[in-house]
């Protein structure tokens, strides 16, 4: 066993860290208020190179592999980069980028991958519908083969860069009878024809990113735009993404996390009462001490996902473990920050009440809570078919 | 990075959870309503070498490391806490001192003993007025020529009633106000020492403790470990090591838990379908998965930075307290899933309840641990 990083990646943690805190974190409080996109903030982050840091060099990435990935998010959620902005990331790099990588042609991967990464283009990915939510085989949008193209049909929900995102990648039926088996996978650029998006959705939190719905009226995509074998779409694409998913993007809740402890420490120490500083007070030690172990058995559960992928151990269960723990944690630590700061805690100027807000999107987010635990009680329990008496 | 067990480490867990199942799981409802010390437990893992596991070869150790302790330990525990936390506190809290801190004499002596499991190691810390507070002990042991004589009172000490050896903290001196304390290996016997009458415990009820009284009680400065009113820092430096025993053992005993939990639903019918396919159910037994898996990883993080030689306390904290209250809860989700069942004398559940509760408490409180924690948190 070894759980150490090395010295490479500190120095990245570092640098990365120090380029959130300097250059992102001021941004932040103005445009969360107006609930906008943060495009300085995320030009700046393409210019440090964060949108590639998973994929090949020849495609612009740094190759980084996915524990440097998930260290360089963590340390910029850390550094004060809100978590509406590490979404955006997300949806972007993760959600769209790694499916191309990992599944689609090398002129796919030309021509949109390069764009993810030298940021040209922001993508995004549709899987959820206003009826499919996690249960996702229920999809409804449609796309039908006509001559050298397919014409979809349907309605995305929740689609995270809906307004700004030039190229999607699209989940959608092809072949309703053959149910998983029959749904394919699609990169839709905007431009398309048929292509609209709905009205920007006004979120609790996470109001850095941008969400909306994405209409497909006749929609026209050229047939070289499937990605993966028809009818294998959404089986591949679920089967790439999903511990990319919980590994990379949660990266940025455990930043996020550590953010809101760093400012809470920082709190506890200057703020006076009863003549002494309330860290020195064990009602406040004890919620930072919880705080504490929260965040240290999510490292632990999110770097071993991360390390898993590595070394390319599937890590399904474990990848649902970090997610249900990590999301779960997530809302004690933003609710002892928000807390230990008592009422300045409640004002908006305090990041902690945004973090407060952000982080409820955690248990909801890629698959709730309580569909974590029907994919570990499923993977742990194996139930008798008539039970034994 | 490397999330796994080498593949010697894993060949070991494997044949040792399998030897566990089938030679101490079937005794442990009998241990714990006799009350008495697992002997026979004891002389099977003797055989094995389980209690000279993390001895140096030198001394007829297997000389493994701490990683392969905790896995023995939290192995043992899932089939008996009363065992594991016997074993755990002599090979955890007395070997490692003895072994980092006595003179050479002394380790081909005890440390021999140790190894082959003849010898039974306690640690006397814990006094009637003082726990986590060490500051306030109250047992002295002053310097006569070439021996020190001890006296005073300790309590709740893990296998006192058996103990060849018990490893005693005495304050021994003072230097501006302050107290020192000088650590001491006291045999069984030697004139002085009175063992107590065994604790009736709420649980873990065959890792029997006792008080001991020590009344002019002299043992010969080779017994000392360490430097002479230098003992505080290797009280901190075992403190570290009974933690991740303790982590260990509720690490088993949380495994325990799960797998009562995960049986029982599978085979317990209710409205026509075993209650593993009731989400009530389900998701109980997928959230002590969860808390069991992250506590155990935090145990081997606490335990690898500690046989690394890093500055791990607060980390060890960590893990003892995530690792306890894992077990604590995922016991009382046990009961809960086996209901009226649960309640039972008897049942596996009901006595796995009562062990997990001690694992809070024990090597430092999670409410001493917490502060810890904060302390280093807060630090600048």
């Amino acid at each position: 066993m070894d759980f150490s990083i090395t010295e490479e990646q500190q120095a990245f943690v570092k640098s990365v860290y120090s380029f959130s805190k300097n250059e992102l974190a001021p941004l932040m409080e103005e445009y969360e208020l107006k609930g906008e996109f943060c495009w300085p903030a995320w030009n700046k982050m393409a210019e440090f190179g964060m949108m590639g840091l998973p994929f090949p060099e020849a495609y612009g990435g740094a190759n980084a592999g996915v524990m440097t990935t998930c260290l360089g998010m963590e340390a910029l959620a850390r550094g004060g980069c809100d978590a509406g902005t590490c979404l955006a990331w997300g949806a972007h790099t993760i959600l769209c980028g790694v499916p191309i990588w990992l599944i689609g042609t090398e002129e796919q991967k030309q021509k949109y991958l390069t764009k993810l990464t030298n940021s040209e283009w922001v993508g995004g990915f549709g899987l959820t519908e206003p009826g499919a939510g996690s249960d996702a085989a229920s999809v409804k949008t449609t796309a039908v083969k006509k001559g050298d193209k397919y014409i979809l049909n349907g309605t995305k929900m929740f689609i995270t860069n809906g307004p700004i995102g030039k190229v999607f990648v699209v989940i959608a039926v092809t072949d309703k009878s053959a149910g998983h088996m029959g749904i394919s996978a699609f990169l839709v650029e905007s431009s398309f024809p048929g292509f609209s998006i709905g009205k920007e959705l006004n979120k609790m939190g996470n109001r850095t990113s941008t969400t909306s719905e994405l209409i497909f009226e006749d929609c026209e995509v050229p047939k070289e735009n499937l990605l993966g074998p028809e009818g294998m779409g959404f089986i591949l694409v679920g089967k790439t993404i999903l511990e990319y998913e919980r590994s990379c993007l949660l990266a940025a809740g455990l930043g996020g996390m550590e953010y809101c402890l760093d400012l809470s420490v920082k709190y506890a120490k200057e703020r006076a009462q009863f003549g002494k500083p309330i860290a020195q007070f064990q009602a406040i030690q004890r919620k930072i001490a919880d705080m504490k172990i929260g965040i240290e058995g999510s490292r632990l559960a999110l770097y071993r996902v991360a390390w898993m992928k590595d070394n390319n151990i599937p890590a399904m269960l474990e990848a649902s473990v970090v997610k249900l723990f990590m999301s779960e944690v997530g809302l004690k630590v933003a609710d002892h920050g928000v807390q230990i700061h008592g009422g300045y805690g409640y004002m908006k100027e305090y990041p902690v009440e945004r973090h407060y807000r952000d982080a409820k999107l955690g248990t909801i987010g890629a698959g709730t809570s309580e569909v974590q635990r029907m994919i570990i009680s499923k993977s742990v329990l194996n139930p008798k078919k008539k039970g034994a008496k | 990075m490397d999330y796994k067990l080498t593949k010697e480490q894993e060949q070991f867990q494997k044949e040792f959870k399998a030897f566990c199942e089938a030679e101490i799981a079937p005794g442990a409802a009998a241990v714990d309503s006799a009350g008495d010390f697992p002997m026979e437990n004891w002389k099977k893992l003797a055989a094995r070498g389980i209690q000279g596991l993390m001895i140096p070869k030198e001394y007829g150790g297997q000389g493994g490391c701490l990683i392969i302790g905790v896995t023995a330990i939290d192995a043992l525990a899932s089939a008996c806490g009363s065992t594991a936390m016997a074993v755990g506190t002599s090979m955890f809290c007395g070997a490692k001192a003895i072994e980092a801190h006595a003179t050479p004499v002394v380790k081909e002596k005890v440390l021999k003993a140790l190894a082959t499991g003849e010898a039974i190691c306690a640690f006397a810390v814990t006094e009637p007025g003082c726990g986590s507070d060490v500051a306030a002990i109250t047992t002295t042991a002053e310097r006569k020529g070439d021996s020190f004589v001890i006296n005073g009172t300790k309590s709740y000490l893990t296998n006192a009633p058996v103990a060849d050896y018990i490893v005693v903290v005495a304050k021994s001196g003072e230097v501006d106000g302050k107290p020192k304390f000088s650590v001491l290996l006291v045999p069984k016997g030697t004139p002085g020492i009175t063992i107590g009458e065994s604790y009736k415990t709420m649980g873990l009820r065959g890792a029997l403790a006792a008080s001991v009284k020590f009344e002019n009680c002299e043992v010969p400065a080779e017994n000392l470990l360490g430097a002479e009113n230098e003992g505080f820092k290797i009280v901190m430096d075992s403190m570290d090591y009974a933690r991740l025993n303790v982590a260990a053992v509720s690490n088993g005993i949380s495994s325990a838990a799960f797998f009562a939990a995960k049986k029982y639903s599978e085979n317990r019918v209710a409205f026509g379908k075993p209650i593993a396919l009731h989400q009530d159910i389900a998701f109980r037994v997928a959230d002590m998965h969860v808390e069991c898996d992250v506590a155990r990883m935090q145990t081997y993080q606490a335990a690898w930075m500690k046989k690394e030689g890093m500055k791990c306390s607060p980390t060890i904290a960590i893990a003892k307290v995530a690792a306890s209250e894992a077990a604590v809860a995922n016991a009382g989700r046990a009961v809960t899933v086996f209901a009226g069942h649960g309640y039972m004398q008897g049942s596996a559940v009901e006595r796995i309840f009562r062990d997990a509760k001690l694992m809070e408490a024990a090597a430092g409180t999670n409410d001493i641990l917490r502060g810890i924690i904060a302390a280093d948190a807060l630090r600048d």
